[in-house]
């Protein structure tokens, strides 16, 4: 087997304890539909990627506006 | 009539982190009519492959313009019209050339009848046909470089864009090419070839370009980029080195072949080396003239 | 779209003859011989831990796999020069990406489909009835796969394969323990510059904890519609916008 191979068996067994541990506590964190904060933070995230977006085409737009009235200036 | 390559002022400037920008190409701006083959030659580091990378939108310009047909280069409707051939083709290796093939002819947007058609026409004008179902891994760099120019023509190209085309190729392989090459310019297409073999350069191309620094040095037919300077031959006997010393001052370029010693200089030096020849005793065996090559224009352009 | 599918299919091709599957036939031969060790217990315990570590294997194996295979995906295809013949042809650079991380994606379903045969197979054998949830979390499981995927693209059409695998993983393992740890931690943090910055990298961070299923199907709890269509919109959602990241990036990198 390759060095990548064993590589990612390292990697994935040693995330099997730090994984456990994640959910150690946990019957809240098993059952997270029962929690809120889960939803809240899924809304908020949902809100972060839209608004983004929004930001990312606005931008656009006013660079090529911009780029329009420059070279029609020049 | 919209040209196959133009491009105009191309520059292109590498930043890399903590080092000195570096300049790989110069004002680029060089013109590939239609139905041609163009020789793009350099020494290694002038600019070259930068520039195909360009033609490709594989990187984009610091400056200047490159057009494919009239398109702006970062237009990928017009690749359409390409085929490229990279230097030292890679390919999945575990693909089959008649799959890799039809990969390609599909990517072109060929419908499946047509997929099936241009990869048994590629396979047939590389003479491939025998290999068609064994893995590229498989291959030796010869088959594995005409897997790469049957994968360049599928889609029925009208620009060839080729990279080395014959490196790794036996004599009967490049022979093979360079008449597939002359087949396909006589179809009408153009075809824009980098290579270091000059020798195959000059019997091949219509128009050759030089860069060096990535700047163009010249860009003409072979022949007028070839000086027109006419070069005498002068065969005689073997002569010995002490005579070869005595024979410095003539400023020719001498070589001391086993049945012969052949002087190599421009006509207005006849006179001067005939006498000193004379001097010597050395028997004339034959004299010749003979023009520049272009791989002598080349050093004498590129050095 | 015929494009993204072709490369798609390339992408699959390829992924399947690489060596990280061996991972997974590990990990099917660890459950097998595992769940011969759980008869030690009584039967309804017995049950619950088989399903406990076949979805365990079913998440980890989605999320190696996934990690291993996009991260390397874009990057190697250029370090290996066989990206130039395809990005030669009348392809756009986000569809060369979506092909790669479909590639991906499909590879992924694909063994995750495998493990869940088997370990249907497995649970049904030890249960006596066919626990059709299994499949609902084994899904569920590939949305979280997917959001890996598209993550670990994005973060390799910015970096070389190596760190893009290394912030793969750290990605993993803290979306993995954003709500039930990360929030507490950082609620600790006395509001200053770093809460901020902390507060931002938080909201960043994928909520992977929430495609796991694997309680719901440990202890037969049903869980609701609703945070089903709200979980899945969001992966959906998140997975776009990292793939869109990747196609940007991509975009404007010169190759």
């Amino acid at each position: 087997m390759g060095r990548k191979v064993i590589l990612i068996i390292g990697i994935c067994f040693s995330t099997f304890p730090l994984l456990s541990w994640s959910h150690s506590n946990a019957e809240e964190l098993g059952h997270h539909w029962e929690v809120i904060a889960y939803r809240t933070e899924i809304w908020i995230q949902l809100a972060i990627i839209g608004a983004a977006c929004a930001a990312y085409l606005i931008v656009k737009r006013a660079a090529k506006v911009v780029t329009k009235w420059l070279l029609s200036k020049s | 009539m919209t040209l196959p390559i133009r491009t105009e002022n191309l520059s292109k400037v590498y930043k890399l982190p903590g080092k000195q920008p570096r300049r790989a190409l110069n004002s680029l701006s060089i013109e590939v009519p239609e139905g041609v083959i163009f020789g793009f030659l350099g020494p290694n580091g002038a600019g070259k492959t930068t520039t195909i990378k360009i033609l490709l939108d594989f990187i984009r310009p610091t400056f200047g313009i490159a057009n494919l047909f009239g398109q702006p280069t970062h237009d990928p409707s017009v690749r359409r019209l390409v085929g490229y051939l990279p230097e030292q083709p890679y390919f999945h290796r575990f693909l089959k050339p008649a799959e890799l093939l039809s990969l390609h002819a599909s990517l072109c947007g060929m419908s499946s009848r047509e997929v099936r058609n241009a990869v048994a026409d590629a396979l047939e004008q590389v003479g491939m046909n025998e290999y068609a179902d064994t893995p590229i891994g498989k291959l030796s760099k010869g088959l594995t470089q005409r897997v790469g120019i049957a994968q360049a023509l599928v889609g029925n190209p009208k620009l060839l864009i080729l990279d080395e085309p014959t490196s790794g190729l036996d004599p009967i392989g490049r022979r093979h090419i360079r008449d597939l090459l002359i087949k396909l310019k006589q179809e009408g297409r153009t075809i824009f070839l980098s290579s270091h073999l000059l020798g195959e350069v000059e019997s091949l191309c219509d128009i050759v370009a030089v860069v060096k620094n990535g700047s163009l040095v010249t860009c003409g037919r072979p022949e007028q980029i070839c000086s027109a300077t006419t070069y005498l031959k002068v065969y005689t006997a073997p002569a010995r080195s002490d005579d070869i010393e005595r024979l410095q001052f003539l400023n020719a370029h001498i070589e001391c072949r086993a049945d012969a010693t052949i002087f190599r200089t421009e006509p207005g030096n006849a006179y001067e080396l005939f006498r000193a020849l004379d001097q010597l005793g050395l028997r004339l065996i034959k004299v010749e003239t003979e023009r520049e090559s272009l791989e002598e224009a080349f050093l004498r352009l590129a050095a | 779209m015929k494009s993204i599918w072709i490369i798609a299919k390339l992408s699959v091709l390829e992924n399947s003859r690489k060596q990280v599957f061996h991972v997974l036939c590990l990990l099917i031969l660890a459950v097998i011989a595992g769940s011969t060790l759980l008869s030690v217990f009584t039967e309804g315990v017995k049950i619950k831990m088989l399903k406990d570590l076949c979805m365990s294997c079913i998440l980890f194996a989605g999320a190696v796999l996934s990690i291993g295979l996009a991260a390397g995906g874009v990057p190697n295809d250029v370090e290996n020069r066989v990206v130039y013949p395809i990005l030669a042809r009348p392809i756009m650079r986000w569809q060369y990406v979506c092909g790669k991380f479909l590639g991906t994606v499909m590879t992924v379903g694909l063994a995750i489909l495998a493990l869940s045969v088997v370990f249907g197979v497995l649970i049904y054998y030890n249960q006596g009835q066919i626990d059709t949830f299994l499949l609902t979390a084994a899904s569920f499981a590939l949305l979280e796969a997917t959001v890996i995927a598209a993550v670990a693209t994005a973060l390799s059409t910015a970096t070389t394969p190596a760190i893009a695998v290394l912030l793969s993983f750290l990605m993993y393992l803290l979306g993995s323990i954003k709500i039930g740890y990360l929030s507490k931690l950082l609620d600790r943090v006395p509001d200053s510059l770093a809460k901020t910055g902390g507060m931002m990298f938080y909201h960043l961070l994928p909520n992977l904890e929430c495609f796991n299923l694997k309680a719901a199907l440990v202890h037969n709890n049903s869980v609701p519609i609703s945070y089903l269509a709200l979980v899945i919109f969001y992966g959906v959602c998140y997975a776009a916008f990292a793939l869109a990241v990747a196609a940007l990036i991509f975009k404007r990198r010169e190759v």
